[in-house]
């Protein structure tokens, strides 16, 4: 039965027929597919498909995950690697306002091998130091190809560079927005589960009112929110000296807060209920009073919910962040609408990819955190 | 009646009433328009707008779902189960995608108008509808798998008649959760020129018109609740004729 | 006639079952007994073909098993595991009717067909026929079980561990009802348990497993009287087990009417008491009491032995 997961291979083979790259002869100009020829060169289009050939012919033989981790890592890595080069080759005989970006093939190639590398990731079965070492290693590694330049050429680093430090201060008030939102959520929330977990009469209205504010998408909590806000910041004084408004990060601030609330209301309580009946009975019988279980016990065990319920909440606020730019909240998201508006892909780009790169990396460290906790499951 | 149903009904009513006579409910939503600006939406009627919006969800949920049943049943097949371990860390990365991102970034490649957001709607949609396929076709205890291959079911009679109806309760509560996201996302489709309620919030934000803001904000919040009820009860009713005992009332996410 | 030539199966190379051979007449019950872990189920679904053979053969009444489809052969034979597996969407009368409407039995007779089959096993076809398995008892829900299993008439039943699940009061009136149905209807029984006194109770032959293979294949009373190897008599337990068994059941129960001489035994003597009597006076008859002091019966020593053994059932 083994072996199957070899028909991945058939398209990453096929992907090298397509266009590599899409040069356009300025930021929002049609693109034209360039061939893997075309854009490496006969020299470097035939190490290219010979280091492809090599690497398919490994992993058609090898099964030992580990091993295939070992093939699939270079072959993103020189993937990315090919596609800098060949920016930088077809962009040296172009005018100054063309742009080179990925094709087609680039994108497939890119996806199978992501995939290759995941299934041999998950066949691996790595514990959560390692996957936080994973994590650490991936970042890394993106962090020095971007900062070697080879990558400059590509047209998301020129986008980047023509505005790198609006990227930087929405960067910070993404963050801001997400980060922060979520602390005040979980000062709010962990309190509100413990109580609720003592009160389960009140359980059911209040998951149930959380739920609600959940299902309610965003763009119209985001508008809504500005009328109660504004009407604050008109009638209470020194409201509006905080940098409280109708529109802004205030609403965006508040709507990312609400959304926070119920996973983490929810995971709590379901974690210090979920505390065995015979470990309470036991703390009890040893004398430990309320308030000492509930730290020395009860919270220790519930952590690791708590824990995920914050991975959850993290990941949905680096995502509902961007939502926020269209009432002028800021955020990433700033770069995804104005792209949309202004069809210029290398802007959309640039706003979703930090985005998305930020929620996966988020995930995975606060994963592997829940891991570690002394009250994890094996 | 409960108190749910009752809430229920009334949110049903209004919603109804809002789209159908958006007129009477003008001198509340006064005060928020500027001078000399409309208080109701006037470039097209609210009620087409909430209709091309829940049929931008159907159309995407109801292809969307499909596939990821079909999916979830092929790698829990012996045949597919090499794509089990690939598939389960599929799920965990497609969930820290953002809905925004993945319709922004269909913009470049399909272009403007309701074709993107579909696209979105479709792809989004699939995560969350496998994994709870994928947990229910799993879930499916040992010793009723053990008891349906030892009374002599085929694979194929094994599916239907016991792991799909098993499965049920679980997979209708992924298209839920699918459905209501993609209701929010529709929204949002229309910085990109789909046409729904998104439309009216919008544009509101675009004039500076907290009316129209309002009444798009209210009537999508609306639209959303209703679908997250409508396929609750659904669920519900699933479970109620498969005779499934109800859903524990509190389970931790993640 | 279930015949299993040579039969092993291997898991990553280590052998579940090993180079078994066994021949189970028509008609009988055999209790396949073990500790866990020693190939039980595994020798048990190699009948059945839900696991397959490495090597060796399985022949029903002559036929070699892998000559059939494995899902036609399954119908044919009753399986019944100790989680019930009842299909938790179904109602216990839809979870009987499984294997007949594979089969496709026209309605009609599928009904009348659950109808006798939950009478036989003493479930209220109207009143547990409709629940859902989450409803159940876990003695009714056993019995449902084991009357899916014999639906589509069977001759040949396998069961593991069957009443594992089940409180000991519920798991003697369990027993006594298999050892009735089985009688009943003639049906060839291969039962999986790793309770000795279950297979002494119920198997008309008993097969002891160790490591995948069989240490012993006797009659209970050869095996009790003779075990083969060591494990098999540490698998029989404390030699006091009669004993134990006896006490706790009362003498009246045998009581025979008569008269007898000597001391009377008292009221609520149990069998050991009376026992222990018949041997310290050097009497074979001892007169019993009845609740008011006086005379009531006759208990007598071979009648006294014959309860004591464990497949004897309240008569
Ligand atoms: N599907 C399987 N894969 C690998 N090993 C198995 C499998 N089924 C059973 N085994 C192994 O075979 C041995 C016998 O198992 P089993 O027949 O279930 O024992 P018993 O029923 O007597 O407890 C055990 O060591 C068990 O771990
Ligand atoms: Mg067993």
């Amino acid at each position: 039965m083994r072996g199957r997961i070899s028909i991945l291979l058939v398209p990453l083979a096929a992907s090298a027929l397509l266009p590599f790259a899409v040069f356009r002869a300025n930021r929002i100009a049609a693109g034209e597919p360039r061939s893997l020829i075309e854009t490496l060169g006969t020299a470097g289009a035939s190490a290219a498909l010979l280091a492809l050939g090599l690497a398919i012919a490994a992993l058609m033989v090898i099964r030992q995950p580990l091993w295939r981790l070992g093939v699939a890592v270079p072959l993103l890595v020189s993937l990315v690697l090919a596609m800098g080069w060949g920016a930088a080759r077809l962009g040296a005989d172009a005018p100054t306002a063309a742009r080179i970006g990925p094709g087609a093939g680039f994108w497939i190639a890119l996806t199978l091998a992501g995939l290759l590398l995941i299934d041999a990731l998950a066949r691996l079965r790595p514990g959560p130091a390692a996957r936080l070492g994973f994590a650490a290693g991936a970042v890394a590694l993106v962090w020095l190809l971007l900062g070697s330049g080879v990558l400059a050429e590509l047209s998301v680093m020129e986008e980047y560079r023509s505005r790198s430090a609006a990227f930087w201060r929405e960067g910070g008030r993404h963050l801001w927005l997400a980060f922060g939102s979520f602390g005040v959520a979980m000062a709010a929330g962990v309190p509100l589960g413990i109580a609720l977990a003592r009160a389960p009469r009140l359980r059911q209205p209040v998951l149930g009112a959380l739920t609600a504010v959940q299902t309610i998408p965003s763009i119209a909590l985001f508008g809504m929110l500005i009328l109660p806000l504004g009407w604050v910041a008109a009638n209470l004084p020194g409201a509006a000296a905080l940098g409280i408004r109708g529109i802004g990060m205030a609403p965006a601030f508040v709507a990312l807060l609400l959304y926070s609330l119920l996973p983490i209301v929810a995971n709590t309580v379901a974690g210090l209920t979920g505390v065995p009946r015979s470990v309470t009975e036991a703390a009890d019988g040893m004398g430990l009073t309320r308030r000492e279980r509930l730290w020395r016990v009860d919270i220790p065990l519930a952590a690791p919910v708590i824990v995920a319920a914050a991975r959850i909440v993290l990941v949905q606020n680096i995502g509902m962040a961007t939502v926020g730019a269209l009432i002028g909240a800021g955020g990433f998201g700033t770069f995804v609408f104005q792209g949309i508006g202004q069809t210029a892909t290398d802007l959309i780009l640039l706003g979703a990819l930090p985005t998305v790169a930020l929620a996966f990396v988020t995930s995975a460290v606060l994963d592997a955190a829940a891991g570690l906790l002394p009250g994890a499951a094996p | 009646m409960r108190p749910a149903g009752v809430l229920r009904l009334a949110l049903l009513a209004l919603t109804a009433a809002f789209l159908l006579f958006p007129a009477l409910f003008a001198p509340m939503l006064r005060p928020l328009a500027p001078p000399n600006m409309p208080v109701i939406y006037d470039r097209a009627s609210l009620s087409s707008l909430a209709l091309s919006h829940l049929a931008l969800v159907a159309a995407a949920i109801i292809p969307s779902a499909l596939l990821a049943s079909a999916l979830a049943i092929l790698v829990t097949r012996p045949a597919g189960a090499e794509f089990l371990p690939l598939s389960r860390a599929l799920v965990g990365f497609g969930q820290t995608f953002p809905p925004v991102a993945v319709l922004a970034l269909a913009v470049p490649v399909v272009g403007f108008g309701t074709w993107p957001t579909l696209i979105a709607l479709f792809l989004y949609g699939l995560l969350p509808i496998f994994e709870n396929a994928l947990a229910g076709l799993t879930g499916v205890s040992g010793a009723v798998r053990l008891a349906a291959d030892g009374m002599g079911m085929t694979p194929g009679q094994k599916l239907r008649r016991v792991e799909l109806p098993l499965a049920l309760p679980l997979m209708i509560e992924g298209v839920r959760i699918s459905a209501v996201i993609a209701v929010s996302t529709a929204a949002i489709g229309s910085t990109v020129a789909a046409r729904s309620l998104g439309e009216v919030i919008i544009a509101g934000l675009n004039a500076n018109n907290l009316s129209f803001v309002v009444q798009g904000g209210l009537l999508t919040a609306a639209l959303a609740l209703i679908v997250y009820e409508a396929l609750g009860m659904v669920a519900e009713a699933a479970r109620n004729r498969l005779g499934l005992p109800a859903e524990p009332a509190s389970r931790p996410a993640g | 006639m279930i015949e299993f030539q040579s039969v092993s199966k291997l898991y990553d190379g280590l052998a579940a079952v090993d180079d078994v051979s066994l021949t189970l007449e028509r008609g009988t019950l055999t209790a396949v007994v073990g500790t866990s872990g020693s190939g039980k189920s595994t020798l048990l679904r190699m009948v059945n073909r839900l696991v397959e053979p490495t090597s060796g053969r399985v022949l029903i009444d002559g036929a070699d098993t892998a000559s059939v489809p494995p899902a036609q052969l399954r119908r044919r034979i009753g399986y019944v595991i100790q989680d019930t597996g009842l299909f938790p969407h179904w109602s216990a009368a839809r979870n009987i009717a499984t294997v007949p409407e594979l089969l496709g039995w026209p309605k009609a007779q599928i009904r009348a067909r659950v109808r006798e089959l939950m009478e036989v096993l003493q479930l209220d076809p109207d009143a547990i026929g409709p629940r859902r398995p989450h409803e159940l008892s876990g003695g009714q829900a056993q019995r449902v079980g084991v009357a899916r299993a014999l639906a589509a008439r069977p001759a040949l039943l396998l069961m593991d561990e069957p009443f594992g699940a089940l409180d000991p009061v519920i798991r003697g009136q369990a027993q006594a009802d298999l050892r009735r149905v089985q009688r009943q209807l003639g049906t060839t029984v291969i039962l999986v348990t790793h309770d000795m006194a279950e297979a002494i109770r119920l198997g008309d032959r008993i097969a002891v497993m160790r490591e995948g293979r069989i240490e012993q294949f006797a009659a209970p009373a050869e095996i009790i009287a003779a075990p083969a190897t060591p494990f098999v008599a540490d698998l029989l337990g404390e030699g006091d087990r009669a004993f134990r068994l006896m006490s706790l059941r009362p003498a009246r129960e045998i009581a025979e009417p008569g008269a007898a001489e000597g001391p009377m035994l008292p009221a609520g003597s149990s069998l050991a008491e009376a026992l222990a009597e018949m041997i310290w006076t050097g009497r074979d008859r001892l007169p019993i009491a009845g609740p008011d002091g006086r005379a009531v019966g006759v208990v007598r020593r071979d009648a006294v032995i014959r309860a004591g053994r464990p497949e004897a059932g309240p008569e």
